[in-house]
């Protein structure tokens, strides 16, 4: 046999061994660093959930938390520190308690307590109408507007920046910590929040949590400042002489909180497919932008069904369900904010306001559902609706110019895509 | 005959790694697909293929792709037909290093080969798709597209006699060969956003068809040898398929694959069309390379062969005989599981003992039928002798038996003449003698 035949064969076999080998992880003698997931896009449809997956861990003082984000075109910070343990001891009960209870049913003063508790840790989402330093007055802008730039500019940097404070209480000046520099997290900060996780790549939304090793065993509470206390978890530090979940046995009951939260959204998806959903005892039909359920903390970010044939000049009508934006020809993907070359976190306005001819953003805030003719698109340049959304659902209807074959997408977010098909 | 065996070169090693690695690399793309088809089939797979995929390792990310793929796997028509051509192309590859491992039209060949095998096979790259690729991802996607393309383009332009075309002097040459690299190289690596791989493949599926029909145009028009035209020829013809091809799906088509829409969103949308186009038609390439290596004889490709349908049909006559026994045992026992038969580990050990004993018979046999079959001459050959040695019971004539043995040497090997040397063994001294 030539001498080169039995050199590659052995090449083979030893690359093989090594890429094995290197895989594995092999020759490590660390400790192997424990996965959270934050947030999870799911391989079946485009899902968010408002969640940590799983939403509690062991560790071991010294060792490392990895809190991996998909993106899913939501900003999640990973935030813990004393006023976190005691604001969740207030929040967690009254979810545990009150969470599936329609919210007039609640009795009063329970979710007074709930927001109090929450927007003393800032969060982003929920706290927007507790009483402001500025009142709004009649030079204001309309309402529509206002929205639109509220959602744009003002994004407090206390959550969105890395913060260390050491002593309570956390300023709510909505100013950049002065103290940025997370160090090892011994368990007696007062707040020690990541900011918003990073967009820049798939393998770039991480953010490292090293323990110290003087960090008392017991447990840690950890939440994301934009989304509050849904999006919770605890994190327990256990001595280093005790066992602790392997990362196959952590991976496991990742895997298996993550089905749990997937299970009903399989069913919405398979029923929107043929063209019903059900939501808050009603039932709809017709095209869906994005799908909710009354029993998961996420959304379903699909156009169902992907590829409608429509007439030129015909009205197709999408119901918007969470919060989407209908656009076309859009741009290379940009996430909902933007981190500035100091380190200040603006909402990027592209993403929320109508362009290309579209109608005005209409007031976002309300339990009514919006009823918005878009109009027509032409089909030349880039068109969006903005950003819309209602706690009810959205409807809008739209008309086509031009035969064409036409990708439609949200702007928030990145797998929510689809085609229309428009015919003369 | 093989090549005679020589000491291994600092090149052949350093090829042997680089090839190793990539051929692991395309191994390890095409693994991931059939991956993704199983999970698509198993559901307790594609559950095991996520929990690994909640990892960070290589591996982890390969179990991932796979189970995400496993929503979106072609229909199994033409999962077969992506491994039908990934198989074929990695067969012809392998035979072409065993063939020549040291010829460098062999070796381009057998890269172009493998790489091929990977990029036109949509499942995997279907699987692939389903990650944003990390930095390394993507040196490695792009590289082996590049290496595959411009190894075909070189290969082709090599073949059959490795003498590079156009017969410019060495230094125009270099000139020509390292600019159009360059500019390959530069230009793939430039190419960014969701139509990356369909660009590479509109490129490199138009441009290798291409080269290689030009550069056997040349050959035919500049070779004075007959027979080196006629394998121009027949590379050409084969070859102006895949150029067609490529140039009706441009008019269908236009560029629109290499099309960047939804730039930065994680779309596993793969190019279907583009795929289905150029799949068959690169599948003609090495169907007429091998039509040409088996048309003129190139490369001693006969004993190869010959040794290779051997070898396969006797494992293929073994493995049926093994797979009817646990069958058998099945129907008998009740299920495989359920079998302490074929559970066993004595079991195991008598099969393999079994198999092992029975293969030289079984390849004897088979060589006699291939021969009988394919390679009458040295069938005939052999059945001449069997019976010349038979006679020679019964014959007791030596002028008989020289007389024979004229005739049967004549029949077996075609010799220009016979003489036969007969040594006198009745005295001391005894002499020869010519008969």
């Amino acid at each position: 046999m030539p001498r080169g035949a039995l050199s590659l064969r052995t090449v083979l076999l030893g690359g093989g061994t090594v890429l094995i080998f290197l895989s594995t992880g092999c020759g490590s003698g660390s400790e192997e660093p424990v996965t959270v997931r934050v947030d999870y896009d799911h391989d079946e449809f485009a899902t968010q959930f408002i969640r940590f997956f799983p939403d509690r861990v062991q560790v071991h003082p010294g060792g490392t938390v990895v809190f991996k984000q998909d993106w899913t075109g939501e900003a999640h910070t990973v935030t813990f520190g004393t006023e976190v343990n005691e604001a969740l001891s207030v929040t967690m009960p009254l979810i545990e308690q009150w969470g599936d209870v329609p919210e007039d049913e609640i009795p009063p003063g329970v979710l007074e307590a709930y927001l109090a508790a929450e927007c003393s840790l800032l969060v982003m989402y929920g706290c927007e109408e507790q009483p402001a330093e500025e009142q709004p007055t009649s030079e204001q802008p309309p309402a529509s507007e206002a929205t639109a730039e509220e959602e744009t500019d003002e994004i407090n940097q206390t959550i969105a920046q890395p913060c260390l404070i050491e002593e309570g209480p956390i300023p709510d000046d909505g100013l950049p910590c002065p103290n940025q520099q997370l160090g090892p997290f011994d368990g007696t900060e007062a707040y020690y929040n990541s900011g918003f996780l990073g967009f820049e790549a798939e393998t770039a939304n991480v953010f490292e949590l090293q323990l110290s090793d003087s960090i008392q065993p017991g447990e840690y509470n950890f939440f994301c400042s934009v989304h509050g206390s849904f999006q919770s978890g605890t994190m327990e530090v256990v001595a280093s002489d005790q066992p602790i979940l392997s990362t196959d046995e952590v991976n496991i009951q990742t895997r298996q909180q993550l089905n749990e939260m997937v299970e009903p959204f399989r069913a919405v998806y398979e029923r929107a497919k043929k063209g019903n959903f059900v939501y808050a005892g009603e039932s709809y039909t017709g095209n869906f932008s994005g799908l909710v359920d009354e029993g998961v903390e996420g959304m379903l970010n699909e156009f169902i069904p992907k590829t409608l044939a429509v007439k030129v000049g015909a009205p197709v009508t999408w119901l918007m369900f969470g919060y989407h934006s209908i656009s076309f020809d859009v741009p290379e993907y940009f996430p909902i904010y933007e981190r500035g070359e100091d380190g200040t976190v603006r909402a990027n306005k592209g993403v929320y306001l109508a362009a290309g001819g579209a109608p005005e953003v209409p007031e976002s805030v309300s339990t009514e559902p919006i009823v918005v003719d878009g109009g027509t698109y032409d089909g030349s340049a880039f068109w969006s609706s903005g950003v819309l959304g209602s706690e009810a659902y959205v409807e809008y209807t739209l008309r086509f110019a031009t035969p064409g074959t036409y990708r439609v997408a949200c702007l928030i977010h990145p797998r929510m895509v689809g085609t229309v098909v428009v015919t003369g | 005959m093989f090549e005679r065996p020589r000491r291994a070169s600092g090149a052949d090693l350093a090829f042997a790694i680089a090839f190793g690695l990539y051929a692991l690399g395309g191994l390890l793309v095409l693994g991931q697909g059939l991956l993704a088809v199983g999970a698509s089939l198993w559901g307790d797979l594609h559950e095991l293929l996520h929990v690994q995929g909640l990892g960070t390792g290589l591996l982890d990310r390969v179990a991932l792709r796979a189970a995400d793929a496993a929503h979106s796997v072609p229909p199994g028509p033409q999962v077969v037909l992506d491994y039908v051509f990934s198989a074929v192309h990695l067969g012809i590859a392998a035979v072409l290093l065993k063939l020549r491992s040291r010829d460098w039209t062999a070796r381009l060949l057998a890269t172009a080969l493998v790489g091929a095998a990977g990029v036109f096979n949509l499942t995997s790259q279907a699987a692939l798709e389903q990650l944003t690729f990390t930095p390394l991802e993507t040196l490695g996607q792009v590289g082996a597209h590049v290496l595959a393309g411009l190894a075909y383009v070189y290969a082709l332009l090599l073949f059959p006699d490795g003498r590079p075309v156009p017969r410019w002097r060495p230094a125009a040459l270099i000139s020509l060969y390292l600019t159009a690299t360059l500019v390959a190289v530069f230009l793939s690596i430039r190419l960014e956003g969701p139509a990356r791989p369909a660009t590479l493949l509109l490129f490199f599926g138009l441009l290798v068809p291409a080269a290689g029909a030009a550069a056997q145009a040349y050959r035919i028009r500049n070779t004075e040898n007959a027979t080196g035209q006629a394998q121009a020829r027949l590379l050409f013809w084969a070859l102006l398929p895949s150029v067609g091809l490529g140039i009706v799906f441009l008019v269908r088509h236009g560029l629109s694959p290499a099309t960047n829409v939804l730039v930065g969103r994680r779309l596993p949308e793969p190019p279907v069309a583009l795929y289905r186009i150029f799949q068959p038609a690169f599948a003609l390439i090495p169907l007429a390379l091998s039509a040409g290596i088996l048309r003129y004889r190139l490369w001693d490709i006969e004993r190869l062969l010959n040794r290779t349908t051997v070898y396969a049909i006797a494992t293929g006559l073994l493995g049926g005989f093994y797979a009817g026994f646990v069958v058998v045992a099945q129907l008998v026992l009740g299920s495989v599981a359920a079998s302490p038969l074929i559970d066993s580990k004595p079991a195991v050990a008598v099969t393999t003992v079994l198999f092992l004993t029975a293969f030289r018979p079984v390849r004897d046999q088979v060589q006699k039928v291939i021969d009988k079959r394919f390679n009458r001459r040295r069938y005939d050959a052999q059945v001449t002798m069997e019976k010349f040695a038979e006679g020679l019971r019964d014959e007791m004539d030596l002028a008989g038996i020289i007389g024979r043995l004229d005739i049967v040497l004549k029949e077996v090997i075609q010799p220009r003449h016979v003489s036969v040397w007969l040594r006198d063994v009745r005295g001391p001294g005894g002499r020869s003698r010519l008969a």
